[in-house]
């Protein structure tokens, strides 16, 4: 037994002892000495327990670093999408207010009216439909009741329009304020002035008046706004009295306009 | 063996506050398996009693199943089968649940999870041991002829 266990007897030996520690601490005799060795034990445990405590405090702030980078640029990619969808929702929005307001200044059951987005402006004004939406040369555009111009250019998906303001633009006009009331002919001007020209004399016009369409082209209801008389130019030598006009409102806010397409 | 000594020390106290792993007695199976040493009893007596203060047991009873535990592969290393290093990861696994079961300080079903990466850890510990053991420590029985 002793030679196949190697130190047999040193072990059963240490065994002894072992138990005779584990009784006489079971009977609290070693208690003493217990507390003096907790004197030197305590602090160092102490130590080291509060030393990895404070790196597993900068693990953690690593770590959280770390999964506070992966939360914020997915928190980004959800707020550009966001975004993009609001800008969507503003834009459909904006659209459908344009049409509940355009369908409370011309009547859809009269004006058959086709709605079209502007996608360009440089000397006319670029929309988004064409021939295949049943557009054709010379159709009126409008937004609410302001006429904005005509068809002149034509392509399947898109069209160019002439604006009042363009220098090729002639329209047949009266200017109608409280007591005052005049006809021309609107004229484009270079920029966004327009001209009222060939008013009689004896017609009284005044910076304020409202201008519309007398609607003798045929493709151009009566009554359609057209601006605004800013500036009235009365000269005695000439034959006719003039008035500057200037639109009610900038082209380039407009979500939608309006093509008044013919019966 | 001052350095074995110290390291074992250190060990102690680190297995006592943080980390939950019977580090000590992993490198005492370690080096009874290495080495059939009379030392070996020392050490498991030695730090049966300092694990017990340590971790607030009754005094005494680590180093009986320190000294067990040690003697156990001390006999198992004399087999042929103790050739292969990998028999270190079971023969520890099997150790190292009989102390906690004897401990009885884990629930039964929590035993093996606290056991398994015990007994995972053995082998690389047994390197490093075995590497300690062969060029570190200068033997007595070797003497150089001139």
């Amino acid at each position: 037994m002793s030679k196949s266990i190697p130190d047999f007897r040193l072990s059963i030996v240490l065994i002894l002892i072992s138990f005779l520690i584990f009784w006489l601490d079971s009977i609290h005799f070693l208690s003493f000495l217990q507390k003096g060795a907790s004197f030197i034990t305590n602090p160092i445990s102490f130590g080291l327990y509060q030393t990895n405590k404070d790196i597993s405090k900068q693990f953690e702030y690593v770590f959280q670093a770390r999964v506070a980078s992966l939360e914020n640029n997915a928190l980004k990619e959800q707020l550009a999408s966001l975004l993009s969808e609001n800008a969507k929702i503003r834009k459909e929005l904006n659209e459908t207010k344009s049409v509940i307001s355009q369908s409370m200044f011309l009547d859809p059951s009269t004006y058959n009216l086709v709605p079209a987005r502007p996608i360009g402006l440089k000397r006319y004004l670029k929309i988004d439909k064409g021939s295949e939406s049943g557009l054709e040369l010379g159709l009126a555009v409008v937004f609410n009741d302001n006429y904005l111009g005509k068809i002149v250019n034509l392509s399947e998906r898109s069209a160019n329009i002439q604006l009042l303001s363009d220098p090729d633009s002639k329209v047949a006009a009266f200017s109608q304020g409280l007591e005052s009331r005049g006809k021309g002919v609107l004229i484009g001007q270079f920029g966004s002035e327009m001209l009222l020209d060939k008013i009689l004399h004896e017609e009284k016009i005044n910076i304020g008046d409202l201008v519309y369409s007398e609607g003798t082209e045929g493709f151009l209801p009566r009554g359609l706004i057209l601006g605004k008389v800013t500036e009235v130019l009365n000269r005695e030598n000439e034959v006719f009295k003039q008035a500057k006009v200037a639109p009610n409102f900038d082209i380039r806010d407009l979500e939608l306009v309006f093509v008044i397409l013919e019966d | 063996m001052k350095t074995l000594i110290g390291i074992l020390i250190v060990l102690s106290f680190f297995q006592s506050s943080v980390m939950p792993l019977d580090l000590v007695l992993i490198v005492l199976i370690c080096r009874s398996y290495i080495r059939i040493d009379r030392f070996n009893l020392y050490l498991a007596f030695a730090f049966g009693l300092l694990d017990s203060h340590l971790n607030l047991n009754t005094l005494g009873i680590r180093s009986i199943i320190y000294l067990s535990i040690v003697q156990t592969t001390q006999i198992i290393s004399k087999s042929r089968l103790t050739g292969n290093p990998f028999l270190i990861i079971p023969l520890s696994f099997i150790l190292l649940v009989i102390k906690e079961l004897l401990m009885g300080e884990t629930p039964l079903p929590k035993v093996f999870n606290t056991v398994l990466p015990e007994a995972l850890l053995s082998l690389p510990i047994f390197y490093i041991v075995r590497l300690w053991e062969e060029r570190f420590i200068a033997r007595k029985d070797i003497k150089l002829r001139v």
